[in-house]
Parts: C-alpha cells; sequence; structure tokens
C-alpha cells in the first residue's frame, strides 16, 4: 500500500515538474526553474564529492566557472566551435582541473582540505577577474549563442527548460549507476573509514581524485549549460558564496542522497527567490534557516520525509530559551 | 632601499592585522576544534560598532571603545552559545557551514543596521606622515604595529602569569583533564569565544581608518587570516601572528613587484604550497585534525 502511494507520488511530482514551463506564471519564474536545473546538477556533482567520499569542498564554484568560461571564450569570442564540442571540452577541463587540485590536496583532510579548496576558488576567480584579454575581466564573455539540434534552437526558456530537464535526468541515473558500482562503494568505504579501506585495498588517493573529478566534470557540463542559459558570464558568479550555497543544498537536502541533493538545489535556489519579499536581508532569513535544519534535520529534509518527521529533539537549551515555541 | 623600507613598513603593520585575526581563529580553534569562518564577521561588526559609538553618538574614544569592547564580548558568547553549543557534536561538514552561515547573517544583519554604504572611521589613528632619515612612513601604519605589540603582551600576560589564563589554557589543551580537575570547561570556552571575537574587533578597529568601514571588509580579511594560520602552522599561537606579518609581506611585495592583480592569487598559492609540502607550517606544532 504504502509502495503504491509512493509510486503514485512520484508519477505527479514528475508530471508537475514537466508541467512545470506551462504553469509557471512568468518568464522570469521558469528562468528561476531553469537556475534551480542546473544548480541540480551542481549538487549533484558535489555530492560525489563531499556526500559519498566524505572530502569538504568550498571550490566548487571555481569548476562550475572553468566549463562556463571554457564555453563563453569557445563559443562567443573565437566563435569558432560548436557550442557541444565547447561543451565537452568544459566538462573535460572542469574534471582535468578536478584531478590537478585533487592530487595534491587530497592528502590532507578536514579543515585544512576546506582551506585549501576557499584558496583554489579565489585563485580562480582571480584569474577571471584579472586575465583580460581572455576572459574579459570584470565585464565578462557576453553573446554566447544558444544551443540548437540542427536547426531546432533552444532559445526560449520552455524550450531551456526541458533540454535542462533531460540533462539532470541523465546525470541523476549516471550518479546512481556509478553509486551502485563498485567505484561508489569504494566512495563510501573511504567516506567511512578511510585506513579500513586503505587496508582492505582500496586506492585511496585514486578514488578520492576520481570523486573530486566527476565532482568537477559534473560542475563544468553545468557550468556550460549556465553559460548557454545566462548567454552572458561575468567572474562574480563564481565565487565562495556560490560554493557555500552548493554545500548548503546537499547539508539542507540530505547528505549523501541523490534525492537530497536535487530537493537541497530546489529548495537553495527557490528559497532566497521566496524571501525575497524581505529584501536585501533575505540572507539572513536564509542563514537562519540553514542553521536550524542543521540542528534540528542531521539528515535533511529527504531524511526526515523518510522517517516521516524530525529524528531529533530540540535541544534543551532552545527549551530553556523559548519555552514556548519548543511545547 | 626607502621603497622597500616604506613597503616593508606597510607589509608588517597590514600583517600585524591579519595575525590578530588569526589569532582569534587560533584561540577558539585550539579550544573547540571549529574552525570559525565567521569570525571576519567580528572584524566587521567591531569596526561598525565604534562607527556607531564614536561617530554617530558622538562618545569620547575611551568609553566609546570600552562600550565596543562589551558589546563584541557579548557578541563573542551569544555566538558560542547560539550557534556553537547546539551543534559542537555534529559532523565537520556541518559546523563548517553552520558557522559560514552566521557568518552571512550577520553581514546581513549589519546590511540592516548599518545600510549598504561604507563608512568612514577616521578620528582613532593619526593620519599623518612622519619622516626618520629620508623614508616616509605613514604614522598609522607604526601606531598599528606598536598597539598590536602592546595587545600581544597583554595576551602573553594574561595567558601566562594570571589564574584564567591558566585555567583557558588548560582547557584547550585537554578538555576532558580539565573538567576533571574542576575548571569550569563551558565557561572557559566561553571566554575564548569571547576573546576571539575582541582580537578580531581590534583588527577591526585598527583597519577601520585605512580601509571603509563596509560589511564586505571582514570576509576578505578572514581569508588572508586563514592563509596566515597555515603558513604558520595552525594550532600554534606564535605561528598564527608570524604568519599573519608574512602574508602582510608577501601581499605588498608581491603587489609592487609582481602584479598588483594578482597579489591574492600568490597568497593563496603559497597558502596551498604550505598544505602540500609543509603542513604543519613553520611553527610545526604536532597538532592533528580534532574534529
Amino acid at each position: 500500500m504504502m509502495r503504491l502511494r509512493g509510486r503514485w507520488l512520484g508519477a505527479l511530482l514528475g508530471l508537475a515538474v514537466l508541467a512545470y514551463p506551462w504553469l509557471a506564471p512568468s518568464d522570469y519564474l521558469l528562468r528561476v526553474g531553469n537556475v534551480v536545473l542546473v544548480y541540480a546538477i551542481l549538487a549533484l556533482g558535489l555530492n560525489f564529492t563531499v556526500g559519498w567520499t566524505g572530502q569538504v569542498s568550498l571550490g566548487h564554484a571555481g569548476f562550475w566557472g572553468v566549463g562556463a568560461y571554457t564555453t563563453a571564450i569557445l563559443t562567443a569570442k573565437l566563435a569558432a566551435w560548436s557550442p557541444w564540442g565547447a561543451m565537452a571540452l568544459g566538462a573535460t577541463l572542469a574534471g582535468l582541473t578536478g584531478v590537478l587540485l585533487g592530487l595534491p590536496t587530497l592528502r590532507i583532510k578536514g579543515h585544512y582540505l576546506a582551506l585549501a579548496t576557499i584558496g583554489f576558488g579565489e585563485v580562480v576567480q582571480l584569474v577571471f577577474n584579472n586575465w583580460r584579454p581572455v576572459t574579459g575581466g570584470a565585464d565578462g564573455v557576453s553573446g554566447i549563442p544558444v544551443l540548437a539540434i540542427g536547426p531546432f534552437a533552444f532559445d526560449t526558456e520552455r524550450r531551456e527548460f526541458y533540454l535542462l530537464l533531460v540533462a539532470v535526468a541523465l546525470l541523476t541515473v549516471g550518479a546512481a549507476r556509478i553509486r551502485d558500482s563498485g567505484f561508489g562503494r569504494a566512495f563510501m568505504a573511504v567516506r567511512d573509514n578511510e585506513l579500513a579501506a586503505d587496508v582492505a585495498g582500496v586506492p585511496t588517493t585514486s578514488v578520492k581524485t576520481l570523486a573530486f573529478a566527476l565532482g568537477a566534470a559534473y560542475a563544468g557540463l553545468a557550468g556550460s549549460l549556465y553559460a548557454h542559459l545566462l548567454r552572458y558570464v561575468s567572474p562574480d558568479v563564481f565565487g565562495f558564496e556560490q560554493s557555500l550555497l552548493m554545500l548548503s543544498m546537499l547539508v539542507i537536502g540530505g547528505l549523501g542522497s541523490l534525492a537530497g541533493a536535487l530537493v537541497g538545489a530546489l529548495v537553495g535556489v527557490a528559497l532566497p527567490e521566496l524571501l525575497r519579499i524581505f529584501g536585501v536581508y533575505y540572507m539572513a532569513v536564509y542563514a537562519l534557516l540553514v542553521i536550524l535544519v542543521i540542528v534540528f534535520m542531521p539528515t535533511g529534509l529527504v531524511g526526515v520525509a523518510r522517517r516521516g518527521g524530525p529524528r531529533e529533539r530540540p535541544p534543551r537549551w532552545l527549551a530553556r530559551v523559548l519555552p514556548g515555541l519548543v511545547r | 632601499m626607502n621603497e622597500l623600507v616604506q613597503l616593508l613598513v606597510n607589509g608588517v603593520s597590514m600583517g600585524c592585522i591579519y595575525g590578530l585575526v588569526a589569532l582569534g581563529f587560533i584561540l577558539i580553534f585550539n579550544a573547540t576544534g571549529v574552525i570559525n569562518f565567521a569570525q571576519g564577521e567580528f572584524v566587521m561588526l567591531g569596526a561598525f560598532l565604534a562607527v556607531t559609538t564614536l561617530m554617530q553618538w558622538g562618545i569620547p574614544t575611551l568609553p566609546g571603545l570600552l562600550l565596543v569592547a562589551v558589546g563584541m564580548g557579548l557578541a563573542g558568547w551569544l555566538f558560542q552559545r547560539l550557534a556553537y553549543q547546539p551543534i559542537r557534536d555534529k559532523p565537520l561538514l556541518a559546523i563548517i557551514i553552520c558557522t559560514a552561515m552566521v557568518s552571512a547573517f550577520l553581514k546581513s544583519t549589519a546590511l540592516l543596521v548599518w545600510g549598504p554604504y561604507p563608512m568612514s572611521l577616521s578620528s582613532l589613528l593619526p593620519d599623518s606622515l612622519i619622516v626618520v632619515r629620508g623614508v616616509v612612513l605613514p604614522l598609522q601604519n607604526l601606531a598599528i604595529i606598536v598597539l598590536t605589540g602592546v595587545l600581544l603582551l597583554a595576551l602573553y600576560l594574561f595567558f601566562f602569569k594570571t589564574q584564567p589564563g591558566l585555567l583557558m589554557r588548560a582547557t584547550a589543551q585537554d578538555f576532558d583533564t580539565a573538567r576533571l580537575m574542576g575548571i569550569r570547561v563551558g565557561r572557559m570556552v566561553g571566554a575564548t569565544w569571547v576573546l576571539g571575537a575582541l582580537l578580531g574587533a581590534a583588527a577591526g578597529l585598527l583597519l577601520a581608518p585605512m580601509w571603509n568601514v563596509s560589511i564586505d571588509m571582514g570576509g576578505s580579511v578572514a581569508l588572508k587570516a586563514f592563509a596566515a594560520c597555515i603558513i604558520g602552522g595552525f594550532g600554534s599561537v606564535p605561528g598564527a601572528v608570524v604568519g599573519g606579518v608574512l602574508v602582510g609581506l608577501v601581499e605588498i611585495l608581491a603587489a609592487s613587484y609582481l602584479s598588483s592583480a594578482y597579489k591574492d592569487a600568490v597568497t593563496f598559492l603559497i597558502m596551498i604550497g604550505f598544505l602540500i609540502f609543509v603542513p604543519r607550517g613553520l611553527f610545526g606544532e604536532l597538532v592533528s585534525e580534532k574534529a
């Protein structure tokens, strides 16, 4: 009975997503939906690195930027490449950057890794900002063409939506396949107990590097799609705040869960939009909500949905501070 | 030659500010195993509070600064009560995100209170130049170096010559044993956060006359302070200060002799280099990752 109801719910949800471009009352909301899908790819990628392999990364936006700028430079500035070729190259370049960052830095752990990835992200953004002849500096690159298959161009928000939806679906299935393969088990072995994994014959350094590279390649792809969506890239988008936002998405949705990454992307993009009624102060509200999720729902929204309620009781100190609110 | 001396003095004075922020990081890290990503916002809050008390309310300097200190102490204590105590047993990732979100929260709140326009706080440090043997030095920078030295000396005396300092050191060294010895460890950890907030605010006060006071001033300083901690050796108190000064020097030398656009990149690349090749840093105390 539960199963059946779950299936119906899934089908309904799927239908709702498919119908969204026809239900969305404005192009603006449709654009928000498209941005959600781009972030879904980013979160799926980061989930390889952080969710499954347990390596903290605060430089994910850097890989995103590598993909976006590769597409922007090759298709708009040089206008010499087909967008699809540039996209493939962007994802590959981002993946290689992931290997480059991963190989040396994955010997370090925890806080140290977090700081190294922050440093990486800052350096990437500095390059975007200052390598004027190639990246256009603070002005960025504009005039990126739309994607097209033959004569069919993805030139409306609605068409973009379905394109991105297909991409998200394929990448989710791909991630699930990897999760259920030997690679996925190796990722999680490293996360759960690196020493034990090492002893059991898992090549931990290669596995961690692979997790970084996969996450980075997903981010590169997302960057390329994002560049075609906005048709303009500028360096300020690919900064630390975005890396942090992506990480907070995983935590909100539920770390290490594909559904969690997707839900997290939806909440992480849509919630700030909803909170715009608070004007420029929406960030304070958003930050507060994220902290509350961390404190009260350590397994994220998806974890709560599975268990049917928050797992943890509110801590005593909160009951003391806000007795009326908790009881 | 003269130019080099000027650069060095400027670098060291900027480095002193980084060192103070780094010191706040390290004290909190040693006591709790948490890297406080909101440390930069203590810098910003300190500077903004000073703008309010000294400029907007027109309170004389000393009582005004006292008020800032009280406010910042309160901020540090509230921070640990509301954002650290509830999550201290959570995984590292949750703690990192939580302190980073507090940083976002504080920035947004500062925007609400003080508005988006940068403010200036010029009256705090002397704003004139002195000439020593043909070298022109801003008095401000010399004052920063001297004041940092005084602060460090006071901290040293506090930690090594007073009872509360001893108790705080004991708590940072071994939380459980300190508790067994009857030390009120919760209070000591709280006091460490207060001290961390005060150090951040001190950096903010020294920085305010040079930069404008804005909601973004904390972020870039905090990143440099991270680098300082890594270079000096994470967990090492002298390392934080020396690392800070080194970052200040690298920054200004890279800006003048390499490229001003990439000065930050040079700093971060050096930081990453240290992480990879000398992960213990210059003052390599044997620290293991606590969390």
